[in-house]
């Protein structure tokens, strides 16, 4: 599962712009033959049908990044970002559309700065990307309005537990779904590798009229704030604390019971876990809880250090853990308990 | 309705996402009147009362109230809390407040220099009388959540409790059930999380799939001292709803119910409600549209622990709503 | 067909987002000069249909347009309005308006006059709260005549023409994009289709989209595009918040299909229409933005037409762009054939 993390997360796969990681999952999902769908916005869907409930459990394919917006006559990139707080993308390296042309985004020396603009930070609209191009027509050649910017980090480990990477949120659940369909589970399962989830649950929007599920678990990266200056009580999570169980986020409230069968699942398996100190933030659960008829939504997250920017950390026995425990849910059939 | 009865509806354990124990109660009470009940997988009651005509009207009125969700416990057995709906937090300190199991808890704030007006929800804190972390948690959890204690008081004929917002209109519906007599399909839908985004209301609309959607909920009122401009006051009756932040009722609704109350001589306002959104907007976004509106009782200072309406209001919007399931013919937008 | 005279037509009948039957009424009978199959649904989206056999492309603009509500009647008989969605309140003094109660009122929104204000006062902005909206009648009269939630338009004035085919006037947001639908229709009608198109009026999109969610799901199209209108450049807008006023604009983004912009743009290249690449990370404030995900997903488009000074009472396009938006739409219409689905595979 390390391996296809590694493989995940150096994927480029800015929201609206999946297609390259759904070639390689489509790819794991023909060696593993499991058949697959791709709907109209692009979410990868997997049905292994079988009797009893209808589950979903899904992941989302898109990372955090930007889009040109257009071409100064410099030559020099102006884009647009979402999800993405200005003061981290400054000395970056990206790239830029399906030619990965190399890019950077730049800021202006602080030797030249003064006082003033020192303490200032910089707003997305005040910075470029630069590839290096003469002038508009000669950036032209190479890029053009619409192409994705990606942040171009590379998978590392670092020390016995920790992962680096871009996109941890939220490769670690496509990671963590892919190992969950080498199983079969007695239930009629929806696997969904959704797409455009930091843009407002865009794909789950969508994929869940084909689902229909009753019950849905949604594997995420979520904040881990465990830092120095942070109080306890805004942790979030802690990262190395085991995977983390939602009561509340912005788009969901737990339903007591599925609260109480993750607990009762990482109890009975002896799987460390922690809960997800927080009441905000917002999963693709918050799009499937309130579609159709209602659906019950249990999340399992795995704490990641600076999520949302170019290189963010998280606890591999924290993603292991992770998978383990969705896999119990799914194995025990909790998804009878919590309707 | 007895006093008892409405004092145990509008005092009864519900925050968004808990409902169970106000539905218990709900059941209760409208059960004998209804020819099914049931809950649906979020949690909303509904109760059907069948017609003949074939046509399905969906009421409904929310049974979660806004509460303060456990986020955290220190290690002094101080519980750090976020709001879980639209809950005030330099209103929330100084009150009493009460978990689900009966443990009692005092809402307070960190002490800053500018006073209790600049506190946020990160600044409270909640006192349960323990004193270590090990203590509190033998009485409350991480996820559990914590309501304004009830404090039900009649004045005249005004009525002061926090969750007017709304629970008064529950009991309307209660009232409702038992007393209108109607030649449609009429479900009495008691909805979920309202407060965090209208969520029970669109679920249950899209299985019913009803014909007409009349929504009950508090709405503003512009009789207070500096009060915003707004044409609704207590005691002139319940309001017809015009627009709020979720929804523009469609005329054609608008008119039938202003022909049910001028008919049955029943009082009205109009109401254009700026800053909330109701379960009207979700029921009529639902599948390819429904025609959708929404009673609302006048209510004071809506999200505060002391939350006032005039019950002739209330006694005039159960009438309305029975006027308006008599009809025979439904609006068409 | 005079698209100016339809246009006129058009912006002239109110229709304030939530309220749009009698807007309706007057795009029903252009409909009619095209095709008999005209229907409008529960929440008021009115329907064209044309074309027999293939795949249904939706093409929706919206009917509905940005506006006031009376809130308040005051004691003396001037009335407290608010925007319903989208006006700004900055606009609004010394406005002349209509207010739509039992018969329609002529009315002026007023503020303190200039004379009486304090130094400074003028650089503060107005909120809704600071004005009033005068009809000038008495207590009496305006109970009689209006009430709590009547619709207040912008004066019922009928567009004007500038120079080089530009013109001015209220509601050329969507409006402007229900005359494309109209000419589209035009276009059309001596063409054989291998396709359905269903032409939409659609309702309440500047509140939030419930037309183009209602409407998605009733005519569960193959394919959808919507056009809106989009900002033209005026002294202080940034480049690329824009598009110029002769190009058509299309949009590209997370909202967008792919392969609906390759459709959009293959029409405008081969019929050599000028337009531009607009760029929309994610949403587009459009009714693409809601029929997107409806039914498991729909593949959108967007195309937009430049406008200046959009939600004021003096909108300006071009009428040469009006009409090469729908010569790019009924090119869709007109490619759009049996192969659709093949067209519309997204290449990984």
């Amino acid at each position: 599962m390390l391996g296809r993390l590694e493989q995940l997360t150096n994927i480029y796969g800015v929201s609206g712009d999946e297609g390259r990681v759904r070639k390689y999952l489509k790819g794991a999902l023909d060696d593993m033959g499991l058949a697959h769908k791709t709907d109209a916005m692009g979410n990868l869907i997997v049905h292994k049908a079988g009797k009893g409930r209808r589950v979903m459990v899904c992941a989302h394919m898109d990372e955090v990044g930007m889009i040109v917006r257009g071409v100064l006559e410099n030559g020099l990139l102006a884009y647009e970002a979402a999800g993405l707080d200005p003061r981290v993308v400054i000395s970056k390296r990206v790239a830029v559309g399906r030619d990965d042309v190399p890019g950077v985004i730049g800021a202006k020396a602080i030797h030249l700065q003064n006082r003033e603009e020192f303490k200032r930070a910089l707003a997305h609209d005040e910075l470029y990307v630069d590839i290096g191009a003469k002038d508009r027509a000669d950036a032209l050649k190479y890029v053009k309005p619409g192409d994705r910017i990606c942040f171009t980090t590379k998978f590392e480990r670092l020390g016995e537990d920790i992962v680096k990477a871009k996109a941890l949120d939220d490769r670690v659940g496509c990671a963590i779904l892919l190992e969950l369909l080498k199983n079969d589970y007695e239930c009629d399962l929806w696997a969904v590798f959704t797409v455009q989830e930091e843009l407002g649950l865009r794909g789950a929007k969508a994929a869940v009229w084909t689902a229909a599920p009753d019950v849905a678990l949604v594997l995420e990266g979520t904040t881990a704030n465990d830092m120095p200056k942070a109080k306890e009580h805004e942790y979030v999570t802690r990262m190395g604390h085991g995977p983390a169980v939602t009561f509340m986020d912005g788009g969901t409230v737990a339903r007591p019971r599925m609260f109480k069968a993750l607990q009762q699942t990482a109890k009975e398996a002896g799987i460390p876990y922690q809960f997800r100190q927080g009441s905000r933030g917002g999963t693709d659960g918050g799009a499937i809880n309130k579609a159709l008829d209602g659906c019950v939504v249990g999340g399992i997250s795995v704490g990641c250090r600076y999520i949302h920017s170019p290189a963010s950390l998280a606890s591999v026995s924290d993603i292991q853990n992770a998978y383990l425990l969705a896999h119990a849910f799914l194995q025990t059939k909790k998804f009878d308990e919590v309707l | 309705m007895d006093t008892k009865t409405l004092e145990t509806i509008l005092t009864t354990y519900g925050p968004t996402g808990h409902e169970d124990r106000i539905s218990s109660v709900l059941r209760d009470l409208v059960a004998p009147y209804a020819d099914e009940v049931y809950n649906d997988k979020l949690g909303n009651l509904i109760a059907l009362k069948r017609g003949v005509s074939g046509k399905k009207i969906m009421l409904s009125a929310h049974m979660d109230q806004i509460g303060l969700v456990v986020v955290a416990i220190d290690e002094k057995g101080f519980l750090r809390v976020a709001n879980v709906g639209g809950v005030n937090a330099p209103l929330s300190a100084g009150h009493q407040v009460v978990f689900e199991n009966g443990t009692r808890g005092a809402v307070y704030f960190e002490r800053n220099e500018k006073g209790v007006g600049e506190v946020k929800m990160n600044n409270l804190f909640v006192d349960i009388g323990a004193e270590s972390r090990e203590e509190a948690e033998q009485l409350v959890n991480v996820g559990d959540m914590c309501v304004f204690a009830g404090r039900f008081a009649l004045m005249g004929n005004r009525l002061s409790c926090s969750t007017l917002d709304d629970r008064i209109c529950c009991a309307a519906l209660v009232e409702a059930i038992q007393k209108a007599r109607s030649e449609h399909d009429v479900y009495y839908v008691f909805t979920v999380q309202e407060e965090v985004g209208l969520r029970g209301a669109g679920t249950a609309a899209y299985a019913i799939e009803p014909d007409l959607g009349i929504s009950l909920d508090v709405t503003g009122t512009g009789d207070v001292p500096e009060a915003l401009p707004m044409a609704v006051e207590l005691g002139k009756g319940p309001t017809v709803k015009v627009m709020d932040s979720s929804v523009i009722v469609p005329p054609a609704v608008r008119r039938f119910m202003e022909n049910a109350a001028a008919e049955a001589g029943i009082p009205f306002q109009r109401e254009v409600l700026r800053g909330g959104g109701t379960d009207t907007g979700a029921v009529q976004r639902t599948r390819g549209g429904v025609p959708a509106g929404c009673i609302s009782i006048g209510t004071r200072y809506i999200h505060s622990p002391v939350e006032t309406c005039d019950m002739r209001d209330y006694e005039n919007a159960v009438k309305l709503l029975c006027a308006c399931l008599e009809r025979k013919e439904l609006p068409i937008a | 067909m005079d698209v100016f005279e339809a246009l006129s037509a058009m912006t002239t009948a109110p229709g304030v987002t939530g309220n749009e039957a009698r807007v309706s009424e007057v795009v029903r009978g252009y409909f009619r000069a095209y095709t008999d199959d005209i229907s409008v649904d529960a929440v008021g989206n009115t329907y064209a249909r044309i074309g027999e056999t293939g795949p249904t492309l939706l093409v929706m603009a919206h009917m509905d347009e940005v506006g006031m509500m009376v809130t308040c009647i005051e004691d003396n008989g001037m009335l407290r309005v608010r925007s319903v969605a989208g006006v700004d309140p900055r606009v609004l003094p010394g406005s002349e308006v209509t207010v739509h109660g039992k018969r329609e009122i002529r009315a002026v929104i007023g503020a303190k006059p200039p004379h009486l204000q304090d130094s400074g006062d003028e650089k503060k902005a107005y909120t809704a709260d600071d004005l009033v909206c005068d009809t000038g009648l008495s207590a009496d009269e305006v109970n009689a005549l209006v009430g709590v939630g009547d619709n207040v338009t912008f004066r019922l004035e009928p567009p004007m023409k500038l120079k080089n085919s530009i013109v001015a006037g209220k509601t050329f947001d969507d409006r402007a994009c229900v005359a494309v639908m109209l000419e589209a229709m035009d276009i059309l009608k001596s063409r054989r289709l291998n396709c359905r198109v269903v032409f939409c009026g659609s309702v309440q999109e500047e509140s939030g989209g419930l037309g183009a969610s209602a409407g998605g799901y009733n005519v569960k199209p193959d394919l959808a595009v919507a056009i809106d209108v989009c900002h033209a450049p005026t002294p202080g807008t940034k480049p690329f918040d824009t598009v110029e006023m002769d190009r058509v604009s299309v949009t590209t983004g997370a909202n967008i299909h792919p392969k609906v912009f390759d459709m959009i743009k293959a029409s405008a290249e081969e019929q050599n229409i000028p337009w531009e690449t607009d760029v929309a990370i994610g949403a587009t404030g459009t009714d693409a933005w809601s029929l997107q995900p409806l039914l498991g997903g729909i593949p959108c488009g967007l195309i937009s037409l430049p406008l200046r000074y959009m939600h004021t009472s003096v909108e300006v396009i071009s009428l040469d762009t009006l009409r090469n938006c729908a010569k790019v739409i009924a090119g869709v219409a007109a490619n759009l054939g049996a192969d659709w689905e093949e067209k519309l595979c997204l290449d990984d």
